[in-house]
């Protein structure tokens, strides 16, 4: 990855690509996730409905993929958004790794909220 | 950075604050959705959730990630199906479809 100042024109095609394939599994996702986990006040809110909810293992698989993109889609737009600006390639690292971090540690967090929630008693 | 603002560049201006906005959002949401793991704590706090001000605040960010998906849709249309020839229709399109469901969740949940 280059650190230079380019512009939207010429940047990495990969992030490019992967934003329109992530933003549509996002868009599929989202629909569902309104769906069954914003349907009423007690789907998105009461503790005893969204871990049992949470208690299938394909609940929780949609939502590790769910987190996983949904983080790397909305960072990479960050970093797209930021990267159109010019700044000192100092400053353009700096600022990278910063996202990086953010996106690792809250991913890891999501992860573990996923992996490690208590059974339905 | 200075844009030329024809019509289809406020689609893109919205897009990139949109996305903005819901990065944050993500961030914050994953974060507190790791509180279930304190059960007292988390149903203390979901009562905030009650209150109009937050409920309007949700519908707010349902409309966000509205525009932002039919926009992405509309990106997508541009990127692969020659969508350029009409974008400037497609904006419309998006806008007012945005529009209608934001609306139509407002009805469903204030009505």
């Amino acid at each position: 990855m280059s650190f230079k100042y380019e512009g939207s024109s010429t940047s990495g095609s990969f992030g490019w690509y992967f934003q329109r394939v992530t933003g549509i599994v996002l868009f599929i996702q989202v629909l569902v996730h309104f769906y069954i986990a914003h349907n009423t006040w007690d789907s998105g809110h009461d503790w005893a409905t969204i871990v049992e909810r949470l208690s299938n293992p394909y609940m929780r698989m949609f939502y590790l993929v769910f987190v996983a993109l949904g983080l790397w889609h909305g960072l990479n737009g960050l970093w797209s958004v930021i990267r159109d600006y010019h700044m000192k390639p100092g400053w353009r690292k700096t600022i990278f790794g910063a996202i990086v971090v953010i996106g690792v540690f809250i991913g890891v967090l999501g992860f573990i909220t996923m992996l490690t929630l208590p059974e339905v008693q | 950075m200075r844009y030329v603002k024809h019509y289809g560049t406020w689609g893109y201006i919205l897009h990139r604050l949109s996305g903005l906005a819901l990065t944050g959002y993500i961030l914050i949401h994953i974060y507190l959705v790791s509180g279930l793991h304190n059960k007292p704590g988390w149903q203390d706090e979901m009562q905030i959730f009650r209150h109009p001000l937050l409920m309007v605040l949700e519908w707010c960010l349902f409309s966000v990630v509205v525009y932002h998906s039919l926009n992405g849709i509309r990106i997508f249309l541009v990127d692969y199906f020659n969508g350029a020839r009409y974008q400037k229709q497609l904006l419309t399109g998006v806008l007012v479809l945005s529009v209608i469901l934001f609306f139509g969740m407002g009805a469903i949940m204030f009505l």
